[in-house]
């Protein structure tokens, strides 16, 4: 059932992956439904065989058939990882692959629900995040709020419930006219968090980078700031999502 | 900061084993009688290839993040791969996955995410299998693996060092130790190459694992295995101490510790070559 919404909800969005990869290697997802209020990004773990795959399942999932509340999450997951296997088993892979899948592929997620009775609520797994800026200020972090808590090894949700599945967290908040919503994956988020510590206003950047006019120059500036700045060299995604 | 370089399909780094194939490796380990060394150093590198393969295995293919060397040395000193790879020396991994000595099936129950378990093939590679004929050629070894890296080192001057892992079970016929200087003498912009020792014994004396000081050593060959032994860097520091979460396994590991197990069975040789390849693994870009 699509909401009505008492104003309309603008989503941009901007992707880039890792210096030196190819496009179809980014691994990471966003997906988003503007008329409904709901959105998500997904990071695949490189490290695991088809990630990409599997966080464009769960933002997709979480886009069209959100888990509602952390009680139904596992019976939200199940599905899914079927899904994931079904769409991977039949690949025909080099030996290395076919182990390396089988250890399954792991992802981070944030997604966010906004409603029209002024509320929202966001579930997370890992270190994509979620900003929410009022009139300038930066009023909700979620789940990280500083920038040393990122690190290699953030909890994933994984295709197997093994070696240990992933416990995901939940937020609930309010919006107002004119607030600015982000998600973004791990190495933007880390920035972000970054510049914030050391006084600066990322908000107001990224608006700049999103109002580029071509994707060559929203690429040309964001190398910029992997070799200037302490945005790190990993896929990048930045989504804006405005009330 | 040294050894901080991160590993990537720009820039690769090297692995090296050199592999005692005398004789002597026929004998077997003194706590695993019923194996012996020669067979459990070749399963053991036939798993560890295995192991970085499926490391650099990406949806896309082989992300060329290592160029492997297997050295053997005993009636010969020259590359296991046998004639494979013909006179390359290095092996870039993504050939290495590609080309076995042969490839073994085994089925395995594998769980779907979901409650359900369902039944998949997986190819088990082999690249080589053991040798022990010969003497102890050593230094021969460490300047075959010289040679190798000096050229590598050109091609790669800003890589993660170089990890050169020596497997031995004896006195080498030969002063190995200048020959083992100017391999470590050899250096990327982001520090030395590095050599590991690992001494296997037929006996049961209790293995010594990454000491700091060569205090403790009972003769003067582990002294000599210890001095040709590079200090660890972080990342093969942090390793251990993640292997070692399990108590009881301690080695007091610390920052002055070399990379040199001695008087080493089967166990702790796997752990040893576990523990040198994570510290690379870790540098992988992620």
């Amino acid at each position: 059932m699509t909401a009505a919404f008492p104003m309309p909800v603008r989503c941009r969005s901007f992707q880039l992956p890792k210096g030196g990869n190819r496009a179809e290697e980014l691994e990471d997802a966003v997906a988003g439904d503007s008329a409904r209020g709901v959105f998500a990004v997904a990071d695949g773990a490189s490290d695991s065989i088809c990630a990409d795959v599997w966080a464009k399942l769960l933002a997709e999932e979480f886009v069209a058939n959100p888990p509602g509340n952390l009680a139904a999450w596992a019976a939200w997951l199940a599905p899914l990882r079927r899904r994931w296997w079904d769409d991977v088993r039949a690949r025909s892979l080099p030996w290395p692959a076919e182990h390396k899948l089988a250890a399954g592929a792991g992802a981070t997620l944030v997604g966010l629900e906004i409603r029209p009775d002024a509320t929202w609520t966001a579930t997370a797994v890992g270190d994509s995040c979620l900003f929410q800026v009022r009139s300038g200020e930066l009023i909700v972090k979620f789940p990280l709020s500083r920038s040393d808590e990122f690190d290699n090894h953030p909890p994933l949700v994984g295709t197997r419930t093994v070696p240990v599945d992933c416990e995901p967290r939940d937020l609930r908040g309010g919006w107002l006219a004119g607030d600015e919503l982000w998600l973004m994956t791990d190495a933007l988020a880390h920035w972000f968090l970054k510049e914030c510590e050391i006084g600066q206003s990322p908000a107001p950047q990224l608006r700049d980078l999103l109002d580029l006019p071509t994707p060559d120059q929203q690429a040309a500036r964001i190398m910029q700031w992997r070799q200037t700045q302490h945005l790190r060299n990993d896929d990048f995604t930045c989504t804006l999502i405005e009330i | 900061m040294a050894y901080g370089a991160e590993i990537n399909r720009e820039n690769p780094t090297s692995i090296v084993f050199l592999i005692d194939q005398s004789k002597s490796m026929a004998l077997p380990f003194g706590k695993q009688p019923e194996r012996k060394k020669a067979d459990g150093v070749a399963d053991a590198i036939n798993r560890l290839l295995q192991t970085l393969c499926i490391n650099c295995a990406r949806a896309d293919g082989m992300h060329e993040y290592f160029q492997i060397g297997v050295i053997g040395y005993g009636r010969t000193v020259q590359s296991a791969f046998g004639d494979r790879f013909a006179d390359q020396g290095l092996v870039p991994i993504g050939d290495i996955s590609r080309q076995p000595l042969r490839i073994e099936t085994r089925s395995k129950l594998m769980d779907d995410g979901a409650g359900g378990v369902f039944k998949r093939d997986l190819r088990f590679p082999v690249w080589f299998d053991a040798v022990a004929a010969g003497k102890t050629p050593m230094r021969p070894a460490l300047d075959l693996a010289t040679r190798w890296l000096s050229q590598f080192l050109t091609e790669h001057p800003h890589c993660y060092p170089p990890l050169v892992i020596n497997i031995t079970d004896g006195q080498a016929d030969d002063d190995p130790a200048p020959a083992a200087a100017e391999l470590c003498g050899l250096t990327s912009a982001d520090g030395h190459v590095l050599l590991f020792n690992a001494h296997l014994s037929e006996r049961h004396d209790p293995p010594i694992r990454f000491p700091q000081t060569d205090a403790g050593l009972p003769n003067d060959f582990a002294r000599l295995l210890f001095r040709m032994s590079s200090v660890l860097p972080p990342k093969a520091v942090q390793a251990v101490l993640q292997a070692e979460q399990d108590p009881g396994n301690s080695s007091g590991v610390g920052a002055e510790s070399r990379g040199f197990v001695f008087n080493a069975d089967l166990v702790e040789m796997v752990q040893f070559l576990d523990i040198g390849t994570k510290s690379a693994l870790g540098a992988v870009r992620r």
